[in-house]
């Protein structure tokens, strides 16, 4: 069984070497290169929006740890807060949003390897 | 070198080159995985390369950039198959019925196509990874994403059924 096995190795071994050819590659890599996607622009793009909305979320953030201390608290002004938090929120929101897609992105392409 | 230029900068000269170096192993497995159907083959490497570099930053370099490369178009085939239906999978009892006609190989020429028939279609692909392609039983267990000995089963019967079939068809080993 062993010497049959061995036999079979050798064979199979002769025959595909034999087999084995080189293809040209006639065009191929230039086809391959029309057709490949600007990976680096969008990129740059989720990273721009990400610091964007970082900056905004940093500069709006500021601005109300200022705020309650020179508002005089009464009904009408309670309500634009809310709202203006409600945006500020929004506004927060968005580099982890971004950021999310981003990696939820890379981690579904990933092949762990 | 080029896979790290490629990585960390997006060089796609640098793919280019990669592209000329793997694009002859890669047709080579898509066309004996087709049975010769060319222009498949061609269409499935085409997005096997561009898969591989739109996947570059995932490569983290634990195997070879061959053997991740061999992965993607593993793949690739087998959701075209799922998807599309274009190959002319035999099914398990037409195979079984063409390996059980031991005598009734007519060509008198062993054909590599032909040959690549009488497989089960994970036998084709582990044999094919093998002999035709130099990968050791790790590297085809990491593409094919089976335990080690699960590729060593399909080694072994594919060398099996294609040392019969071989023989059969009236080839001979040369050597000793």
């Amino acid at each position: 069984m062993q010497v049959m096995n061995t036999q079979d190795d050798k064979i199979l071994k002769q025959f595909f070497q034999e087999n084995k050819k080189e293809i040209p590659d006639t065009f191929f890599s230039r086809k391959v290169m029309q057709k490949i996607p600007e990976r680096r622009k969008y990129e740059w793009l989720i990273i721009l929006l990400a610091g964007l909305g970082s900056l905004i979320s940093f500069v709006f953030g500021k601005f109300e740890i200022i705020r309650p201390n020179i508002t005089i608290p009464d009904i009408t002004i309670t309500v634009e807060r809310g709202i203006f938090i409600y945006i500020l929120a929004g506004i927060i929101l968005i580099p982890f949003i971004t950021l999310f897609f981003y990696f939820f992105k890379t981690d579904k392409k990933r092949l762990n390897f | 070198m080029l896979v790290a230029r490629v990585t960390l900068s997006g060089d796609k000269k640098a793919f280019d080159q990669l592209t000329r170096k793997y694009q002859s192993s890669i047709r080579r497995f898509f066309l004996n995985l087709t049975m010769g159907d060319g222009q498949l083959s061609d269409d499935l490497a085409q997005e096997t390369f561009i898969r591989a570099y739109m996947n570059l930053n995932s490569f983290q370099g634990i195997s070879g950039f061959s053997t991740w490369l061999f992965r993607i178009a593993y793949n690739i085939f087998y959701d075209s198959v799922r998807s599309r239906k274009v190959t002319q999978e035999i099914n398990e009892s037409e195979i079984n019925l063409l390996y059980q006609q031991e005598h009734g190989y007519s060509s008198e020429k062993a054909d590599i196509q032909e040959a690549m028939k009488i497989l089960r279609p994970e036998e084709r692909t582990a044999v094919l990874l093998f002999y035709m392609e130099d990968k050791t039983h790790p590297e085809i267990a990491k593409i094919m994403q089976c335990p080690l000995g699960t590729v060593k089963t399909y080694i072994l019967k594919g060398k099996e059924k294609m040392g019969k079939y071989l023989k059969n068809a009236g080839y001979e080993y040369a050597g000793r």
